[in-house]
C-alpha cells in the first residue's frame, strides 16, 4: 500500500524542549490512521508540521510522494483538509456564512459547500450563528470546512474532543465512511477508546517519540502478556528465586518470552512444585497501550 | 490580495463596523460645529479677517484628534479579534493566506471605510458651517489638505493597532492604548512642541493646518517632511511586522 504521508527523522525543538523527536511516520493510502498519545506528546506539533504551519527543526516530510516545501505546500494544500487544535469558525457569522468564506478562499462551488454541510448533517443548522452552536456542531462545521475542498487527505486533530458519547460515535462513523470513499484520514486523540474502534493503523507517540506504528494486531504482538502459573503452593515457587508476584491460586510473572517460560516451568517441575495450569493473561488493547506509554496520562 | 480584502468585508457582517463609524462621524461633526451656534462666533461669519473657516477647522482638528485614535483602535481590534476567537489564523493559513496577508487585507478594507468616513465627516462639518451662515468663501486648500492627512494618519494608526491586536490577544490592551492615544493627541495639540516626541499620536497635531496665536486663529503650513517621514516609518514598520507574522508559529 503506498504512503500518503512519510516523514523521516522529523524533529521539532522549542528552545531546550524537544516536542517531536526523530519521527518516522508512514500513513498508508485510504486508511484511518489513529495518531495516539498523551496530552503534550507532540501530536498537534506533528500535524502542524505536516500542514506546513510549523517548520521542522530537522527531518523530511513527503506528502503524496512530494517533499513538503513552501512551494509544494501551495500546490498540495487544496488536496488536504484539516482541523487543528480547535474547530475554526467566526462566532458572529452563521455556519453558511463561514462556509462561504472558506469557499471564497479556495474557489469552491456552492455545490461543494452544500455537500460538505450535508455530509456532517449540518444543513438544517447552517443559518444559526456559530456562537450559538453546541461544541459538537462546531466540530462538525470544522470538519465540513475541511471536507468542502474534496480532499484526498484529511488531517484532524482531536475531532471528538469534548463531545458526548453520541457525538463521538457520529464523528467516528463519519470518518470510517470517508475512508470508505478513498479519503485517507489521519486522526489524533489522547483517548484510545475513540481511535481503537475506527483506526486501521495506529501510531503511538510518547514524549515526542514514536513508540509504535502498525495495525491493532501488530500492537498486541508488540507486548508480552504476563504469565500466570496456577499452583497450590506459590510459596514453594517463590522460594526457588523466581521473580514473581503471588496472586490468588498461583504466581504472576511479567516479561517472560517463550524460552524463559519453558525454563521456569522446568525449574518448578524439577523442584516438585505442583503446576495446575500455565497461561498468558488476556490483555485488553488499553493494557498494551498503557504498557507502551508507561501510563503517561492516557485515559 | 484582492480576494483577501473582499473576505474582510464579508467578515465585517454583524461586527457593527459601519454603525460604529457612522456614530463617530456624526459625533465629530456635531461636536466640531457646536461652537458655530454661539452668538459670539456668529458675529465673525461675514468678516474675512476673522477667519471663520479657520476657527471651524481648528475645532474639527481638536475633535478629530480626540476621537480618531479611539476609532482606529476599536475598528482594528474588532476586525482582528475575530481571528483569535475563531481560529481564523489557522483557517486562513491552511487555505494559503498567511497571517501577514490577513493583516494587510484588514488594513486595506478598513482604509476604504475610513476614506469614506473622513470625507463624509469633513463634508458634514463644512455643511454645518454653511448652514450656520458663514458667508466668507471656503478656504478649500487647508480643508482638503487636512482631510487627506487626517485620512493618512488614521490609516497609519489602524495599521499599528492591527499589529497590536494581532500580537496581543487581550483586546482591552489595544483599546486601552487607543484611549491613551486620544489623550496624547489632544495634549500635543495644546502643547505643539511635544508632538514630535509622542509619535504616532502627535501626528494629529502635526497635520493641523491652523494654529491659534495670541487669541487669533490663522492658517499654518504643516511640517510635511516630518509627516511624510512618520507615515513612511509606520508603513515600513507595518510591512516588516506583517512579514514577521508569516514566520511566527502559533
Amino acid at each position: 500500500m503506498s504512503a500518503v504521508i512519510t516523514t523521516r527523522g522529523l524533529t521539532k525543538t522549542f528552545k531546550s524542549h524537544t516536542a517531536v523527536d526523530s519521527l518516522d511516520l508512514r500513513v498508508p493510502q485510504g486508511v484511518v490512521y489513529g495518531f495516539l498519545g498523551p496530552n503534550g506528546s507532540g501530536k498537534s506539533t506533528t500535524m502542524k508540521m505536516l500542514l506546513g504551519l510549523t517548520r521542522p527543526t530537522r527531518g523530511e516530510i513527503e506528502v503524496f510522494g512530494e517533499p513538503l516545501t513552501p512551494q509544494s505546500r501551495t500546490r498540495l494544500l487544496p488536496s488536504i483538509g484539516s482541523m487543528i487544535e480547535a474547530p475554526p469558525g467566526y462566532g458572529h457569522l452563521t455556519g453558511a456564512e463561514n462556509m462561504r468564506i472558506v469557499a471564497d478562499m479556495l474557489d469552491l462551488s456552492s455545490h461543494q459547500v452544500d455537500r460538505a454541510l450535508a455530509t456532517v448533517r449540518l444543513t438544517e443548522h447552517k443559518d444559526k450563528l456559530v456562537r450559538n452552536y453546541s461544541l459538537g456542531m462546531k466540530q462538525r462545521l470544522g470538519i465540513a470546512m475541511a471536507l468542502a475542498r474534496d480532499p484526498s487527505l484529511l488531517i484532524l486533530d482531536e475531532p471528538t474532543n469534548g463531545l458526548d458519547p453520541a457525538g463521538i460515535e457520529e464523528i467516528r462513523t463519519l470518518l470510517v465512511q470517508l475512508a470508505g470513499q478513498g479519503i485517507t484520514v489521519m486522526v489524533s486523540s489522547h483517548l484510545l477508546d475513540e481511535i481503537d474502534k475506527m483506526a486501521d493503523v495506529l501510531g503511538i507517540l510518547s514524549a515526542g517519540r514514536m513508540i509504535f506504528q502498525g495495525t491493532r494486531d501488530d500492537l498486541f504482538q508488540h507486548s508480552i502478556p504476563d504469565l500466570l502459573i496456577e499452583t497450590p503452593d506459590p510459596a514453594a515457587a517463590l522460594a526457588l528465586g523466581i521473580t514473581a508476584t503471588p496472586v490468588t491460586g498461583g504466581i504472576r510473572i511479567s516479561g517472560t518470552d517463550k524460552d524463559q517460560t519453558a525454563e521456569i516451568v522446568r525449574r518448578l517441575a524439577v523442584a516438585g512444585v505442583p503446576i495446575h495450569e500455565v497461561r498468558r493473561i488476556q490483555q485488553s488493547l488499553e493494557d498494551v497501550f498503557m504498557d507502551l506509554t508507561g501510563r503517561g496520562g492516557l485515559l | 490580495m484582492r480576494r483577501a480584502v473582499l473576505l474582510e468585508f464579508r467578515k465585517m457582517r454583524r461586527l457593527r463596523t459601519l454603525p460604529i463609524v457612522l456614530v463617530m462621524v456624526v459625533a465629530v461633526a456635531a461636536l466640531s460645529s457646536a461652537s458655530l451656534f454661539a452668538g459670539s462666533t456668529q458675529t465673525t461669519f461675514e468678516d474675512p479677517a476673522a477667519h471663520p473657516w479657520a476657527g471651524l477647522l481648528l475645532s474639527y482638528t481638536l475633535m478629530a484628534a480626540m476621537t480618531s485614535p479611539i476609532l482606529a483602535a476599536v475598528l482594528a481590534s474588532r476586525q482582528t479579534d475575530i481571528e483569535h476567537a475563531g481560529t481564523g489564523w489557522t483557517l486562513a493559513s491552511i487555505a494559503g493566506f498567511t497571517p501577514g496577508t490577513l493583516c494587510r487585507a484588514k488594513l486595506a478594507a478598513l482604509s476604504g471605510i475610513l476614506l469614506a468616513a473622513v470625507l463624509i465627516q469633513t463634508l458634514l462639518v463644512v455643511g454645518a458651517g454653511m448652514l450656520a451662515g458663514i458667508r466668507v468663501p471656503l478656504d478649500a486648500g487647508p480643508w482638503i489638505g487636512y482631510t487627506l492627512l487626517l485620512f493618512l494618519v488614521d490609516v497609519a494608526l489602524v495599521a499599528l493597532h492591527i499589529w497590536l491586536a494581532a500580537t496581543v490577544e487581550n483586546q482591552l490592551i489595544s483599546v486601552g492604548v487607543g484611549m491613551l492615544g486620544a489623550f496624547l493627541a489632544v495634549f500635543t495639540l495644546l502643547a505643539p512642541g511635544a508632538a514630535f516626541w509622542i509619535a504616532p499620536w502627535g501626528a494629529y497635531a502635526l497635520i493641523s493646518h491652523v494654529a491659534q496665536t495670541a487669541g487669533e486663529v490663522g492658517y499654518v503650513t504643516p511640517p510635511y517632511p516630518w509627516i511624510i517621514g512618520l507615515l513612511a516609518l509606520v508603513g515600513i514598520t507595518f510591512t516588516l511586522a506583517t512579514r514577521r507574522f508569516n514566520r511566527l508559529e502559533r
